[in-house]
């Protein structure tokens, strides 16, 4: 119910604005006609200035209110984990996984038989933000 | 129509303004009850919690620090410290009872989260009250003064949503920059707690003396620098140089990543920590150099990007060549780096 006036404006702002849309059309074809048949060039362009006049408003306010029904974005990046060896030194980059911090430790390493798992030394985002829409 | 502008000219501004007041208070709306869900879900899914922490949460959103009274601004620092200090303690007994399953740096990412979704429910209830006070008065100037200023909060809104995902898996976040050049520096060596959630060890660069300071990772805290630092100066005599590295906001158009240094204390917040740090070095008459890694306010709070990470190994570099710059050999230096160590160990 609280929801009400809200909607019956909505509607009534789409009206408006489906109007003007065929308002605008009309004038444009009017002008576009009469401007084929008339020897007096002024009163058809005035027209066709009034049509584009018209279509510029109504598509301006249809991106206006499209720009602001888009659903919320969170940005969500890629995070991932360096991890080094202390024995050979090598480098495994892997995902992220909950539980991994920087000077933490991880899983041991796959190409030495060391015992000593491996230290993480860098988590970051690999990649910039990317625009996902979960809300 | 010249006429219908005359006269109604404002009335129409208005219901303009109005509108995109009731559009930005909608989003807000949306970002403060999904911090919310964000935090009851992780309270329950990491804390094992036994009863349901909503009505917790719902309380924590409406929780306010009440300042201390400013007539006579003598000892404020100090009433500010022991408030924050109180908040703090409460919080954390709060989130351990709520969540018994978290361990510690859990608690304290738990902590991050409830935050996060406190100042979302602040900036909500904010612009909600000056947009329904200036559509209850008509009043023009009441609502293009919010109007003006909704680009800073919404962007300040959404940098705060997009923390949500990092406090919920505990990744090292920009506002950590400070602190991973601190545990490059202390990484393998004995750590000591100085102050409350603060550590700090002692190693050797160059003939010098490092005393690096930094709050204790990997949970989301700031710890209590300026504590540390105080209680290392007056224990420790001969300290020569003070180097604090800290992230800062960069101004529009400037590079994330980017170093710049300064003179004085590079660190945050409400004052106090500053206030304790600027107070012992100038009694000792020890110099304070800064040194600032820039990101936007959303990269502070989301996890490190590549620039950050990289303009730390910088600043880890420029940290190296000032202690050779500024200090002779023998000399004691003393390292703190400033920030949320979340995600970060030592």
């Amino acid at each position: 119910m609280a929801k009400q006036p809200s909607s019956i404006f909505v509607s009534l702002y789409f009206m408006v604005l489906g109007i003007l849309l065929v308002v605008s059309a009309g004038m444009l074809a009017i002008g576009a006609r009469e401007l084929a048949s008339s020897r007096d060039p002024s009163q058809p362009v005035f027209y066709m200035l009034v049509g584009m006049s018209g279509l510029a408003i109504t598509l301006y306010s249809l991106r206006q209110v499209l720009s602001k029904t888009k659903g919320l974005k969170i940005q969500v990046a890629k995070v991932v984990t360096v991890l080094e060896c202390s024995s050979c030194h090598k480098k495994v980059t892997r995902n992220f996984k909950e539980g991994d911090y920087i000077y933490g430790t991880g899983e041991k390493c796959g190409s030495c038989s060391s015992d000593v798992p491996m230290t993480i030394i860098d988590v970051f985002a690999e990649k910039p933000p990317q625009k996902k829409p979960t809300l | 129509m010249f006429f219908v502008f005359v006269v109604w000219g404002q009335r129409i501004q208005l219901t303009i303004s109005l509108r995109d007041v009731e559009y930005a208070l909608s989003r807000l709306k949306i970002m403060r009850d999904e911090a919310r869900r964000a935090a009851v879900e992780n309270l329950k899914r990491i804390g094992k919690s036994e009863k349901d922490p909503t009505s917790y949460v719902d309380r924590y959103l409406e929780y306010v620090l009440i300042p201390p009274v400013t007539m006579d601004p003598a000892g404020i620092v100090w009433k500010y410290d022991h408030l924050i200090g109180v908040t703090e303690d409460r919080v954390k007994e709060e989130v351990k009872a709520i969540a018994p399953g978290a361990n510690e740096a859990q608690q304290f990412n738990l902590q991050n989260l409830l935050e996060v979704a406190q100042v979302l429910n602040t900036f909500y209830r904010v612009i909600r009250h000056y947009y329904i006070f200036g559509k209850k008065t008509a009043s023009y100037f009441m609502i293009i003064q919010i109007q003006m200023l909704l680009p800073q909060i919404m962007r300040e809104a959404e940098a705060l949503l997009g923390a949500v995902h990092a406090f919920t898996y505990g990744h090292p976040i920009g506002d950590g920059a400070g602190a991973l050049v601190a545990a490059r520096f202390m990484h393998g060596r004995e750590i000591k707690e100085i102050a409350k959630d603060t550590v700090f060890c002692e190693t050797d660069f160059e003939g010098r003396r490092i005393l690096v300071v930094k709050s204790k990772g990997p949970g989301g805290t700031v710890g209590r620098p300026g504590d540390a630092v105080s209680a290392i100066m007056r224990k420790r005599r001969g300290i020569s140089t003070v180097l604090m590295v800290d992230a800062g906001l960069k101004l529009e158009g400037e590079k994330s990543g980017e170093i710049f240094e300064g003179i004085g204390a590079a660190i945050g917040g409400i004052g106090t920590e500053k206030y304790k740090i600027e107070e012992i070095t100038t009694k000792k008459k020890v110099p304070l150099y800064g040194i600032i890694i820039k990101m936007s306010t959303q990269e502070a709070v989301t996890p490190i990007t590549k620039e950050i990470s990289s303009g730390i190994e910088q600043a880890v570099q420029r940290v190296k060549e000032v202690i050779k710059e500024k200090t002779k050999i023998g000399d004691y230096v003393l390292l703190v780096g400033v920030g949320n160590t979340m995600g970060i160990g030592q």
